[in-house]
């Protein structure tokens, strides 16, 4: 009876079977986790003309290109105020210059020259009922610029431009600070004399889209917090005369209105690209037509468009099958991208027959929790380029619906990139050879 | 008094099954086939190396050939119950784990009907089932790998009546049929990672068995001379059936939410149980010394279960016993201490890798007489092995206790005053 309590005892002891790995051929033979890739995927893109951009956050101004869509065209549309402190005081007019500073943003070819320009607005600007302005908003402008620079941009330099502006302007604008004119005195009066400013680049250059400062820029050096001014302003240079002070570089500042209306309109010359002919009712173009290759791009949306046409045969799967998950690879065309430049992740959203957008992809068993296709860098023996997207629960509520799917999802920039990048990355399509994309779903089968 | 006793017994008995919940095996290779199959035809048998077709004795049940029946003394009856404990250590290639396991490990009762005509009825586990399984598994074309658990638990029992006909006094023939029953739970967890997600994936089996079988036995005694004997015996097996019945139900588990991919879907299959057959031989010298060999061959190729055939491969069970009883004296009614020895070895009916899981085991006890009647409490113990740390498989060394109570009663006696 011992013996037997000593090995009831030991049965206390137990090690963990977990830690216990037995070979696979131990278990019921057919049961477990099989991956399916063969399912057919079909690409195409899709443009959204319109993408809301006012208060965007940054200017764009310039010109960039791609094989893809063409030609991109950014204009910064902005307001000006006048600085409180405009006081008069007995000075004769030098000159007048519209100072922009750089953000670091830029997309595109950045060694090509270009030509900026500072227009006059005709009229003045007004947000809609919704109080949105669009990438494709308009307004009257006088084509005569005002100033104008031609220029190699460094966007990347924390440095300033300045583009001259005319004489009669800087005069004008003079005569009503000594004046002391109410113009000067009053925001509205103000802004009905000036109604606003458009910068403009001459079209149609390989060049590249930059970006600008809207607001200054804070540095806080321990305790200090130093505030330097990098939002675009006009400065009306003067000296005084006599000049009792020696005082030098003095300007009177008409700075940009942060509190005002400003967008950026961009629009896009799709001739001689894969996208001709594209338009705002016929917006979407199979890969079938696009050299099998899907595009994303910011500015002017481009989306990349999925349809998984068949995902009814996953119910053959069979009874006790279960479907898991699935993951969604795109990947970038090499060649056409800098690693470096791509964003870290997409946004995926899920869209209806009409390629109307639904809402964003969610996480698997969330309701608040969305999906982004991330990049993946692996550096093996060669570099792979991935974006990645876990569409397990689009997948999901696709399967639970018996009737045929006209669902689709789509990637691509967010709307916030959308509106002050005008960016692109072209991806294989479907049938791309090692740039298709992969569509891996889960099942349990026993 | 007598069925008191065995009223008493039968409580204990059907107690014991209540338990039988608590695990008979621990062994991974129990997750294949009907599971891990049970020896219990008497703890003599037992500590014979399992003989018991060739062996007859009037003191202790052997359900191993039915024809033994014949040997129980007339006007009187045999109650065997025994439990078991075994400890397992586990082993493969890296590690090791123990385990210990334990359930009862039959009830037979046997009695004559006339002269000529004798009956037993027995219940007992027939397989048992109970393994924890972890493993790793691959997707195919995919460098990661998933886990699985794999939990089983259960078994079959069967309960059987027999019947003996002692044709004359040295030959005897008897028939089994018996009813196996059971139910075998099975978890299978999968877990994966997509995309950072983890699911679970729970598949929970419900089987439930029943089916039914039939064998034959006969016994010729050969008087050699005044002081001993032969027991010739064989076996003969008829293929059975086994219907199952299994309840599915799998669940899919990820981020805090649970969702059921399948409901109790139900499927049913008809296993075939191989054909056996067995001859065996003891050589009883003197009233000291008795000795026995068994061979025993099951057909399991040529059975159809819910594993690939690959896995299955015939079963050939050789098996040797002695005991002696030092102070046995022929002359004297009172019972002595017997003591046991043997060894058996079984090829085994599952096959891995190309490797069939091999069990051996040496075997020793007693047979302490209780009470001044021809009634015995046994002890064995046996050491044994099992499969192999060849192929990544899994060796088992395991010690099993057995204790039974064999005990001996009068039957329906009319009191002869006359």
């Amino acid at each position: 009876m011992s013996l037997v309590l000593t090995i009831l005892t030991v049965s206390c002891n137990i090690s963990t079977i977990e830690d216990f790995v037995v070979g696979e051929n131990f278990i019921k033979d057919k049961t477990g986790i099989t991956m399916i890739d063969t399912l057919t995927i079909q690409s195409s893109i899709v443009k959204f003309d319109s993408i809301i951009s006012n208060s965007s956050g940054r200017l764009l101004v310039g010109n960039n290109y791609n094989s893809f869509s063409g030609y991109k065209n950014s204009k910064a549309y902005m307001e000006m105020v006048f600085d409180d402190d405009i006081s008069y005081t007995e000075f004769v007019f030098d000159s007048i210059c519209m100072v922009l500073n750089y953000d670091t943003y830029y997309s595109g070819d950045t060694t090509v020259t270009q030509t900026f320009e500072i227009c006059q607005l005709q009229e003045e600007m007004e947000l809609d009922d919704n109080s949105y302005l669009y990438t494709t908003s308009r307004f009257t402008y006088n084509s005569s610029p005002l100033g104008s620079i031609t220029l190699t941009p460094r966007p990347n330099t924390n440095s300033t431009i300045n583009i001259r502006l005319a004489d009669r302007f800087g005069e004008k604008l003079a005569t009503m600070i000594k004046e002391e004119n109410d113009t000067i005195e009053d925001e509205t009066l103000f802004k009905e004399f000036f109604k606003g400013l458009v910068i403009q680049s001459k079209e149609n250059v390989k060049g590249s889209v930059i970006g600008f400062s809207t607001a200054d820029s804070e540095t806080s050096e321990s305790t200090e917090t130093e505030t330097t001014s990098t939002k675009p302003e006009i400065r009306l240079y003067y000296h005084l005369t006599p000049n009792p002070g020696d005082l030098s570089d003095l300007y009177y500042k008409f700075s940009f209105n942060s509190d005002g209306i400003y967008f950026n309109q961009i629009t896009e010359d799709n001739s001689n690209s894969l996208m001709e002919g594209i338009s705002e009712t016929e917006n979407e173009r199979s890969t079938k037509l696009t050299n099998n290759q899907l595009f994303v791009q910011s500015g002017v949306q481009v989306f990349s468009k999925i349809k998984i046409p068949y995902l009814d045969n996953l119910f053959w799967m069979g009874e006790n099958s279960a479907y898991i998950g699935a993951t969604l690879r795109l990947f970038p065309v090499k060649g056409t991208y800098k690693t470096a430049d791509l964003p870290d992740s997409l946004y995926v959203y899920n869209a209806d027959r009409k390629n109307h957008i639904t809402g964003q992809v969610t996480a698997p068993g969330s309701t608040e929790e969305y999906v982004y296709a991330t990049l993946n860098v692996n550096v093996d023996v060669e570099e792979t380029v991935y974006y990645e997207v876990d569409i397990s629960s689009y997948i999901d509520t696709d399967l639970k619906e018996s009737m045929e799917t006209n669902r689709s999802f789509i990637i691509g920039y967010g709307s916030t990139a959308a509106k002050k990048t005008a960016n692109h990355i072209i991806l294989g399509g479907a049938n791309s050879g090692k740039y298709s994309p992969e569509l891996n779903v889960y099942y349990y089968h026993n | 008094m007598n069925f008191k006793k065995i009223f008493f017994s039968l409580l204990i008995t059907i107690s014991c099954f209540g338990l039988s919940a608590q695990n008979n095996t621990s062994s991974p290779y129990s997750g294949l086939g009907i599971g891990e199959l049970e020896m219990s035809s008497g703890g003599r048998n037992t500590a014979m190396g399992q003989t018991g077709i060739g062996l007859r004795s009037n003191l202790f049940m052997n359900t191993a050939n039915p024809a033994s029946l014949t040997a129980i003394d007339p006007q009187s009856f045999l109650f065997d119950i025994g439990v078991n404990f075994e400890y397992t250590k586990l082993e493969n290639k890296s590690k090791s784990v123990d385990v210990t396991d334990g359930n009862l490990s039959w009830l037979q009762i046997g009695f004559p009907i006339s002269k000529k005509l004798f009956g037993a009825i027995s219940i007992n586990p027939k397989s048992s089932v109970g393994y924890n399984i972890f493993t790793l598994k691959s997707i195919d074309g995919l460098p990661a790998q998933y886990e699985s658990l794999y939990e089983g638990t259960g078994g079959l029992s069967e309960a059987a009546g027999m019947l003996a006909w002692k044709l004359s006094k040295n030959i005897s023939f008897g028939a089994k049929a018996g009813y196996i029953w059971g139910n075998v739970s099975q978890t299978l967890e999968q877990n994966i990672v997509i995309s950072s997600t983890q699911y679970s994936l729970i598949q929970e089996d419900n089987i439930s068995y029943a089916g039914s079988y039939f064998n034959l036995g006969t016994q010729l005694s050969v008087p050699f001379s005044s002081k001993s004997s032969f027991v010739l015996g064989s076996i003969v097996g008829l293929s059975s059936r086994l219907n199952s019945e299994t309840s599915t139900t799998i669940t899919k588990s990820y981020s805090s939410s649970s969702e059921i991919m399948a409901s109790d879907v139900k499927s049913s299959s008809t296993a075939k149980l191989p054909i056996d057959f067995g001859v065996g031989v003891s050589f009883l010298y003197g009233p000291k010394w008795v000795a026995a060999i068994d061979y025993k061959r099951s057909n399991w190729d040529e059975a159809t279960l819910n594993i690939s055939s690959e896995k299955l491969s015939t079963n050939n069970s050789y098996r040797m016993g002695f005991e002696f009883s030092p102070k046995n004296d022929p002359k004297s009614f009172r019972q002595t201490a017997k003591y046991r020895l043997g060894y058996r070895f079984d090829t085994g009916y599952i096959k891995m890798y190309n490797y069939q899981i091999h069990e051996q085991a040496i075997t020793f006890g007693a047979g302490i007489p209780i009470k001044r009647d021809k009634s015995f409490a046994n002890f064995s113990v046996e050491l044994g092995l099992r499969g192999t740390t060849s192929a990544n498989l899994v060796q088992e060394k395991f010690v099993k206790l057995n204790c039974s109570f064999n005990l001996w009663d009068r039957w329906f006696t009319k009191r002869q005053i006359d």
